[in-house]
């Protein structure tokens, strides 16, 4: 049936996103010149959209927040230009007086000489920061600079967020951006990173272009998934456990490391025979390795499909725990197999930290399943998780790991006035959401739960209920 | 994207989780807290005016 009248421009609008796959609007359409213009406008705003390499998404409407590489209204030209001469004039009116004498102001921009900044009308020395806000690095106050130097360059902290906008991983991709930028928005109204407003530049993640340029553009990245790490910038707490190298700062323990962790609470148990460990292929096999640098092991190597014969394997050995040292879906497909043969070793299960990042939360035969982690559950009690959701954050881990580098961004921008891999080791950052010595995050051994993996107290035995964790430090609750 | 600081921030960003990050009706529903039709007709209004900023623009 062909529609006899116009379709609305949401219908319009749904049949051109493939939404209303009913052939009668397509055939009005070809039909109606008037639908095809409208259709063609609609083709060129996303034509124009999809056509810029990386954009920012600053704050709510106003349309203060700078974006980088934008090109400035045109209208705000010559009031800026009139605004400006003002200021010259009363400059030069107010300064008239110290224009005379051998320490003439020195014109046409360039350092000043030492002696103009101790030639303040109190004869005071003063460093240039009088509309910085007090902050534990230090805050000074301004000096009146002499006319014609350079002010001193603010540091504007750009940070940069690479997310999947296509596929599967889009609507993680989403939530990770919607949480980062609602957090972004949150420090911009406490007064940004020394007076400045904090910028967020997002890339897509199939765009190779896209994340190559953001070394250029941004101070440094922030959580975020789907591409490796380009050169030339830190990156704090990827939210994809196996991006690493030397400007990289983990959220997350290696496999290898969190195999030894985990051997380490083992320990602490009565073990009354190897922990049993079905290893696969990829990163996640080196927590194979990390366990057995700490207890004794009995390793099957992971072959069939459904991970049957392998469970059987280990437990013909008295396994007194199942760790799977590999992907997810390994994971997924050897908890099943246990659950089936109605196996539930004394020290129960244990999979690699990456399973977080995967949705193992969503299988039935995954609860009771252990690893450590470096930050809380999205849906668990604290007020960390709280923040996170009160950001707009729901179930993705990948989200609060993004939320969480992001405001570890600010906070060492606002106490070192930079942010790298070096200056996050050069201090220690603790707040409801992470523990972090230097580059080293406390690891927290967690259980899989009814709402998601939550705190342990051990390896085996019944989950605990988490202790209240520290408030925040001062300036992060902005 | 300064371009289209004209918008208000729910046609801002129902451009945004359209265009860029490719999600179904259903999904930019969800993230956004609206019913469906809402999202038709504020992905009506954030394209007119878009086209409108972009022909000013030239």
């Amino acid at each position: 049936m062909m529609f006899r009248r116009h379709p609305s421009g949401g219908e319009l609008g749904a049949w051109f996103d493939g939404e209303d796959t009913a052939a009668k609007v397509g055939g009005h359409v070809a039909r109606c010149p008037r639908c095809r213009r409208s259709v063609s406008e609609m083709a060129r705003v996303r034509a124009w959209i999809r056509a810029q390499p990386f954009f920012a998404m600053g704050d709510d409407g106003d349309g203060s927040t700078a974006v980088p590489g934008a090109v400035a209204s045109r209208r705000w030209r010559p009031r800026a230009v009139a605004v400006c001469v003002l200021l010259v004039l009363t400059l030069l009116a107010v300064n008239a007086p110290r224009l005379r004498g051998p320490e003439r102001v020195q014109r046409g921009g360039g350092e000043p000489s030492s002696a103009m900044f101790n030639a303040g009308p109190e004869g005071q020395a003063r460093t240039p920061a009088a509309t910085e806000p007090q902050t534990p690095a230090g805050g000074t106050d301004a000096a009146r600079r002499p006319l014609g130097s350079v002010p001193p360059a603010r540091f504007v902290l750009r940070l940069g967020l690479v997310v999947p906008t296509r596929g599967t991983g889009a609507a993680e991709g989403a939530e990770v951006a919607r949480t980062v930028r609602r957090r972004v928005d949150a420090a911009n109204a406490a007064g940004g990173v020394g007076g400045s407003p904090i910028e967020l530049v997002l890339a897509a993640a199939e765009d190779g272009t896209a994340v190559a340029a953001l070394p250029r553009r941004v101070s440094v990245l922030v959580g975020g998934f789907g591409a490796a790490p380009p050169t030339g910038v830190s990156w704090l707490f990827p939210a994809d456990p196996f991006v690493g190298g030397p400007g990289v700062v983990p959220a997350e323990a290696s496999p290898e490391v969190a195999g030894q962790q985990v051997g380490d609470l083992l320990r602490g148990q009565r073990l009354d025979g190897p922990v049993g460990v079905v290893v696969g292929s990829g990163p996640e096999s080196a927590l194979a390795a990390g366990l057995a640098s700490k207890v004794p092991t009995a390793t099957a190597a992971a072959a069939s499909g459904t991970c049957v014969s392998e469970v059987a394997a280990l437990r013909r050995d008295r396994a007194v725990a199942l760790a799977v040292a590999g992907p997810p879906d390994l994971a997924a497909r050897c908890l099943r197999a246990a659950a089936q043969a109605l196996w539930s070793p004394p020290l129960g299960t244990i999979v690699a930290p990456s399973a977080a990042y995967a949705g193992l939360e969503n299988v039935n035969e995954a609860r009771g399943a252990r690893t450590v982690l470096g930050l809380p559950w999205p849906e668990s009690p604290g007020s960390g998780p709280a923040r996170f959701r009160a950001a707009g954050g729901t179930r993705s881990y990948r989200a609060l790991v993004s939320f969480a580098a992001t405001e570890l961004a600010i906070e060492v921008a606002r106490q070192k006035g930079a942010v790298s891999t070096a200056a996050v080791a050069a201090g220690a950052w603790r707040s409801d959401l992470f523990d972090m010595t230097g580059t080293s995050i406390r690891l927290v051994p967690v259980v899989m739960g009814t709402g998601g993996w939550a705190p342990a107290s051990s390896m085996g035995g019944a989950p605990i209920l988490p202790p209240v964790l520290p408030v925040p430090i001062p300036g992060l609750s902005s | 994207w300064v371009l289209l600081q004209g918008l208000s921030a729910p046609l801002r960003e129902v451009l945004w989780l359209r265009e860029v990050m490719d999600l179904t009706y259903a999904e930019i529903a969800e993230v956004q807290g609206v019913p469906i039709g809402t999202v038709m007709s504020r992905l009506h209004a954030a394209r007119k005016k878009a086209a409108r900023l972009l022909g000013k623009r030239g």
